[in-house]
């Protein structure tokens, strides 16, 4: 898997990368334990930033009121979110007094889980969620499809060239142009890590 | 706001202008007024385009005063779309100026006898209705500026593009926002139908002169509104994801739960997403030099809108909301950012409502009419509407008569008005409002979730499945009182999480009128509204077979979930059991 390192990236150039977090990075994670577990010892949230900010946790697309009990399966996608507008956002907040209204969607749980063996995991990151973990998530590296990345990088234009950034492809120094060529050919996953000029 | 103007567009010699003290209405502002009258002046078997129907507009009870947030506006008709009652309500600045000139409601009654088109004038010197087809046909972008030309920028204006003159069942009422630019629609129901029907192009308001509304008791007004700001500027939707990211910021969650109907509610998710989401659309204007963050009236404190800017940074509409992105964009298969602020620009400048037109180009995807994803066929299927164009005229009368033109059974409407963006398949919830909402299928019917109001009724286990009925109940209740006040619904989030702000609300009413306004008697109001609204119905002719989803929800699983709408008729006709 290659992996990509961009020193001394400007906070825009974060902010650009940030879309890839929407659409989902990967991560090795293990079976069976509990959601609240994953966001703890995985993303490094403490307690009260889970309770109070992230207010709705979708797991395979279903709300889930308890991250304590819903447990984490080879393959799934978990979405974190804070509180949103709308009828239909405030049904799929966690014990919403409105989710009746979503009863049908509501996550839950099944007893076969596979427990310690290791799991692959999309996690995507919406809005609020996205802006405030996001930037410390792109820091300390994350997987994702190599496509993405050249997608999102080839728009960026000035943003990402050789007189603004240091790039690395496997600890070698690349020009930003050729990465671009190799991710084209790339059908795989890479790992993209950023070190911004200032301290986030 | 202790009169009524109404004006007789039938009158022999030209249309007649006559004010009256509010009588029976006194007390009533928004929806709680248009419906009043509607449901009490308007036979309920009339052709919605003839002389018998009414144009009422009305600025909500609060509009007009220091309190934020207070600037909705409620246009209320019979409706050519549904057949039923109809409040559509906007943003922008007419509500303010149309309550300090005085105003509680705007009544355009009878037909105007020859083909004269005509704006009418408020000032404080009083009001003129002239004759002018020099405005005739005129989209409401070169109205605007015709009309700050002849009378400054002062002003704040109410009017109808072509689809509202061609009388079209998609058409609009738009209001100028700040920046006196006509992006606030009035958009569900037809209603710039029934304005076109009266002949009236354009109401030019102009409160220079005129002074604020003063409440009955100042001091308690003053910190009830400051308790009610903090309030909102604390809480993570209005304080933060709303002015950040706009009501588009639900584009992804929705779609991640699979409600987001995607190629005319055929799937409940859709590829491309996150190019059109909010956090997508946010980023994209900041670069342009556009705004993303910004009210649409004076007093606005949560901003959930903005200024969308083209890839050369040039205006080219105000930011598309979360139901116009999906309408124009994945329910047509569209992922086009720039094609959708476009669409977004044709609809507000013919006047056109974005939610029925995005599913009526979906409908006519489905038809084969054009591909599913054809951002530019899309762009010329709503030119064909502006200009009317046989197709066109088939076009802007809606996703249902569309459907019938070409012969379609999955036609997503309720009572003729076609669904917004939230599959009801995915959450039954909103399933129940759309088929019983006596507006048709309506995604602010059931809007208001506040705890307080909730628990009228009895406490719900919000986990328990079948506290559905109840809850739609109370959340159509609770959002027909907020209609009446002029305050714009997302105030809704602030005060779900916190009493102090609901009370901040409440106590704002009390210190305005100087009668003390309790939860139960705010719910009260609500329900009156609602039980004329539904005897309005009920005398034209709506019976429980129109509270009802189309078969197609019933019939067809939804992918990824593959879950049919399952909460039963018998439950569905409970909604009104009070
Ligand atoms: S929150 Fe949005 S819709 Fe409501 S008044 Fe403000 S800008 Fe208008």
């Amino acid at each position: 898997m290659n992996k990509i390192l961009i020193k001394n990236a400007t906070r825009e150039l974060l902010t650009n990368l940030l879309p890839l977090l929407q659409q989902g990075i990967l991560m090795k994670v293990t079976a069976g334990s509990s959601v609240r577990d994953f966001l703890i010892s995985n993303l490094c949230l403490d307690e009260e930033y889970i309770d109070r900010r992230i207010q709705s946790i979708l797991l395979n697309g279903r709300p889930v009121d308890d991250p304590s009990g819903a447990k984490i399966k080879d393959g799934v996608t978990i979405a974190l979110s804070s509180s949103m507008p709308g009828l239909v956002g405030a049904t799929l907040r966690r014990c919403s007094p409105v989710a009746s209204l979503r009863s049908t969607l509501t996550y839950k749980e099944s007893s076969n889980i596979k427990s310690n063996c290791q799991a692959t995991v999309r996690l995507k990151l919406f809005n609020l969620i996205m802006s405030e973990i996001g930037p410390f998530m792109l820091k300390q590296g994350v997987m994702v499809e190599a496509k993405r990345i050249q997608e999102i990088l080839n728009k960026l234009n000035s943003l990402f060239d050789k007189d603004r950034n240091e790039v690395f492809l496997n600890n070698e120094t690349i020009e930003p142009v050729e990465l671009l060529k190799v991710l084209s050919q790339d059908d795989g996953l890479c790992i993209i890590q950023i070190e911004t000029i200032t301290e986030l | 706001m202790e009169k009524i103007l109404r004006i007789n567009m039938s009158a022999d010699g030209g249309p007649e202008i006559r004010e009256e003290p509010l009588g029976e209405y006194a007390g009533l502002g928004g929806r709680g007024l248009t419906s009043a009258i509607v449901s009490k002046e308007v036979p309920p078997l009339c052709h919605p385009l003839g002389p018998e129907n009414k144009f009422v507009i009305a600025p909500g009870i609060l509009s007009g005063t220091l309190a934020a947030m207070s600037g909705r506006i409620s246009v209320g008709c019979k409706s050519p779309l549904t057949g039923g009652i109809k409040e559509a309500n906007a943003g922008g600045q007419p509500a303010q100026v149309l309550a300090r000139l005085g105003y509680a409601a705007i009544v355009l009654e009878g037909k105007p006898k020859g083909d004269d088109i005509y704006k009418i004038v408020i000032n404080k010197d009083g009001v003129q209705i002239i004759p002018d087809n020099s405005l005739k046909m005129l989209p409401n972008y070169d109205l605007i500026e015709k009309m700050k030309a002849e009378y400054g920028d002062k002003i704040a204006c109410i009017s109808i593009g072509p689809a509202g003159e061609m009388k079209m069942c998609a058409a609009s009422v738009a209001c100028t926002d700040m920046e006196l630019r006509p992006t606030r629609h009035a958009g569900r129901g037809g209603v710039g139908a029934v304005m076109g029907s009266k002949g009236v192009k354009v109401i030019v308001l102009d409160d220079t002169g005129m002074p604020m509304r003063e409440p009955k008791d100042p001091e308690k007004f003053k910190e009830a509104n400051r308790t009610f700001v903090k309030g909102l500027q604390q809480h993570a939707v209005t304080g933060q994801a709303l002015p950040a990211y706009g009501t588009n910021v639900l584009t992804n969650i929705i779609n991640e739960v699979g409600g987001y109907p995607t190629y005319n509610f055929k799937e409940g998710q859709f590829k491309g997403a996150s190019k059109i989401s909010g956090e997508t659309e946010a980023e994209l204007e900041k670069q342009r030099g556009g705004v993303p963050t910004h009210g649409c009236h004076r007093g606005c404190v949560i901003r959930c809108s903005g200024i969308y800017h083209d890839k050369d940074g040039n205006y080219l509409t105000k930011q598309p909301e979360y139901e116009t992105v999906w309408a124009h964009g994945g329910n047509c298969g569209i992922d086009d950012m720039d094609a959708i602020a476009k669409m977004d620009f044709l609809d507000d400048n013919y006047g056109l409502d974005t939610i029925e037109m995005g599913a009526t180009i979906a409908v006519a995807m489905e038809a084969g009419l054009i591909e599913f994803g054809d951002a530019e066929g899309a762009i010329r299927l709503i030119e064909e509407v502006g200009k009317g164009t046989y197709l066109g005229r088939i076009l802007g009368n809606g996703a249902e008569f569309t459907g019938r033109a070409f012969g379609l059974e999955r036609i997503p409407v309720v009572k003729g008005q076609a669904l917004p963006a939230y599959d009801p398949r995915a959450v039954h919830g909103i399933g129940v409002t759309y088929a019983t909402s006596p507006m048709g299928a309506d995604h602010t019917a059931g809007y208001a979730v506040a705890q307080n109001v909730l628990k009228v009724g009895g406490d719900v286990d919000p986990l328990k499945p079948d506290g559905q009925i109840e809850l739609s109940r109370n959340l159509q209740i609770a959002t027909a009182a907020i209609d009446s006040t002029g305050m714009c619904l997302f105030i809704a989030f602030a005060i779900l999480d916190q009493p102090e702000t609901f009370q901040a609300l409440m106590d704002m009413l009390s210190a305005f009128t100087g009668k003390e306004m309790t939860a139960d008697e705010f719910m009260e109001l609500g329900k009156n509204i609602l039980t004329m609204e539904r005897d309005f119905n009920k005398r034209a002719g709506f019976t429980s077979k129109h509270d009802r989803l189309p078969m197609f929800f019933k019939t067809e699983p939804l992918p990824p979930h593959n879950i049919t709408f399952q909460v039963k008729d018998e439950d569905l006709d409970k909604v009104f059991n009070w």
